[in-house]
């Protein structure tokens, strides 16, 4: 009976800022936010603006026409299926290729002219990187701390990532996750502004990925704005603030978790069993019901709107306990086939 | 320290947690000056330049065809150089930590091989300056062969390959496997102009006391330059 218990309803309740929680129209973004000077750069919000990114290799175009801003502190998500384009977007912010059509600033700066400047304030986890076999976990960090003017302190990167016991172990023997936390602390060690993690819990197990998405959660509360680029539902639905949805190219939609959703399938079910009968007409003519069926000892209630609030407060006012509570909304799972076609995983 | 040095530092720390690659590169060199020290007696005869040359030719042919193409190759495959280009640290500096690891272990084991030799009774090198200019510019060539070998090759699979070929072409051709002495004219004049084959008769005639052959030092300098600047041109870090 406690809301809190279930895991869906925690998980939009802690989206529920104002100040995050925001619709954003795809079209709109990107044009209507002016490009920041690098010299008023304390004042930037958006960390990384893209407008109508065009990216071809030989034979195919990888990306259309792609546009999105990140704001600072955001985690931001770039979602869609295998092949989308999502991983060649995240490298022209990267500043690894060049967009053959629009522009893409990073913290103020152009990837690809600036990047001896950027490349000391992002950092950046690839999908199925690597290290070379013997090199040690200490080695590993100690040697990429030594890259940067002012890092952290590497040893204290141990201690968070939980690698403290592992520091003498060779790359080549750690499990799926020690590998990934090694790579979430070696993108962090020279203290950038912004992390992009591509495809971070890939491979993982459920244990491992949930571990890490705890640990993403960690980085934004350092202040680092994330990039998250990612083909898990789940994922992006516990730990971004937006998401752009990205198909063969084209960004299909930009939104918050819930926005999407809300998006896709504005109802929702709520299913109890009432202490005692509820009276005819008490719940449906709420404005928010727009259909009740008993089911078995159950009553099943569809509607729109804030359903859930408009019945439980008409049952409390009744002296009705609902027992076996359940809300069923439609999930980011189904906003993402439903917006790219079917084509999801 | 430069972050160059530390790569240097750390790369060379890989090497040597790889006991076949040390085991072959320093190992094997002292075996053979060792073992055949001991069978035989190194009188005045040229032919006995053949157990040195053979110890260092044999080394370089397995640092520079099978080690620095392989493991180059292997760290582009795993991302390790793309990794690096999000870094302050260009991925060159990776390049430059295996040439400067490759190179000490050259003239570690350059030492070695003139050090047991002295030691179990050959006499060293007659013409010591004509083997150092021999040595360098042969490492300098066949490092240059691997280099070009890992700019080319997709994978660390298809580097090991390919240097695997080169070496094996390159023993057989350079008068390694078999001495110069017993092979037929035409193959040695092949051998001339091949990256081993050249060193190791320019190592030979400085051991035996002449400076080794300009048409040796020559044929090792081009292909330093050209296999240099084509490996240069052609190296991709992704």
């Amino acid at each position: 009976m406690d809301l809190r218990r279930d895991p869906r309803t925690v998980g939009w309740a802690a989206r529920a800022d104002p100040a995050i929680h925001r619709s954003v129209d795809p079209e709109v973004i990107g044009r209507s936010i002016p490009w920041q000077r690098p010299d008023n750069d304390a004042g930037i919000m958006s960390v990384i603006e893209v407008e109508h990114l065009h990216k071809r290799y030989r034979d195919h175009v990888a990306v259309h026409d792609v546009s999105f801003t990140v704001e600072r502190g955001e985690i931001f998500g770039v979602l869609g299926p295998n092949g989308a384009g999502k991983t060649t977007t995240v490298e022209c912010v990267e500043g690894l290729r060049t967009p053959d059509g629009g522009a893409v600033r990073v913290l103020g700066l152009d990837p690809r002219r600036d990047h001896d400047t950027l490349r000391t304030r992002i950092g950046v986890q690839f999908q199925e990187s690597q290290l070379p076999e013997k090199m040690r976990v200490r080695e590993a960090l100690r040697l990429y701390s030594s890259f940067y003017a002012d890092p952290m302190d590497w040893r204290a990167l141990l201690d968070d990532w939980g690698l403290a016991d592992k520091a003498n172990t060779p790359f080549g023997k750690l499990s799926g996750g020690q590998k990934q936390r090694l790579f979430i602390a070696l993108a962090l060690v020279g203290k950038p502004e912004i992390a992009v993690l591509d495809e971070l819990t890939t491979g993982l197990d459920p244990q491992a990925r949930r571990d890490t998405w705890g640990l993403v959660e960690d980085i934004r509360g350092r202040g680092v704005t994330v990039l998250l680029v990612t083909h898990f539902m789940a994922e992006a639905e516990r730990l971004c603030d937006r998401i752009a949805v990205i198909d063969r190219g084209r960004v299909v939609a930009l939104d918050t978790p819930a926005g999407l959703v809300s998006k896709v399938a504005a109802e929702q079910r709520i299913r109890f069993r009432p202490s005692i009968p509820v009276p005819d007409g008490l719940l449906t003519d709420l404005p928010e019901v727009t259909s009740l069926r008993q089911v078995g000892s159950q009553l099943e209630i569809t509607g729109t709107g804030d359903l859930l609030q408009a019945v439980t407060s008409v049952l409390a006012r009744h002296r009705i306990v609902a027992a076996d509570l359940r809300v069923e909304q439609a999930s980011l799972d189904d906003a993402f086939v439903a917006l790219t076609g079917g084509a999801a995983r | 320290m430069s972050a160059q040095l530390r790569i240097a530092g750390s790369e060379l720390r890989l090497y040597l947690r790889e006991p076949a690659a040390v085991a072959a590169t320093l190992g094997l060199p002292l075996l053979i000056m060792v073992s055949f020290g001991l069978i035989i007696t190194p009188d005045g005869d040229p032919i006995f330049t053949y157990f040195p040359g053979l110890a260092i030719s044999f080394s370089l042919a397995i640092l520079s065809l099978n080690l620095l193409p392989t493991t180059l190759a292997g760290y582009r495959e795993k991302g390790i150089l793309r990794r690096l280009y999000t870094t302050p640290v260009h991925p060159s500096k990776v390049l430059i930590g295996q040439l400067l690891v490759s190179c000490a272990v050259a003239a570690a084991m350059a030492v070695v091989v003139v050090v047991a030799g002295a030691i179990i009774g050959f006499p060293p090198p007659a013409q010591p300056l004509g083997f150092v200019l021999a040595f360098v510019l042969g490492a300098l060539a066949l490092f240059a062969v691997g280099l070009l070998v890992a700019a080319i090759v997709p994978t660390a699979r298809m580097a090991t390959a390919v240097g695997m070929l080169l070496f094996f072409v390159n023993m057989f051709t350079g008068g390694v496997f078999t001495p110069r002495e017993a092979l037929p004219g035409f193959l040695t004049r092949i051998g001339d102009f091949m990256p081993l084959g050249a060193t190791m008769q320019a190592v030979r005639d400085a051991w035996d006391g002449h400076f080794p052959q300009l048409l040796h030092l020559g044929v090792l300098a081009t292909i330093t330059v050209v296999f240099g600047l084509a490996a240069a041109r052609l190296f991709r870090w992704e």
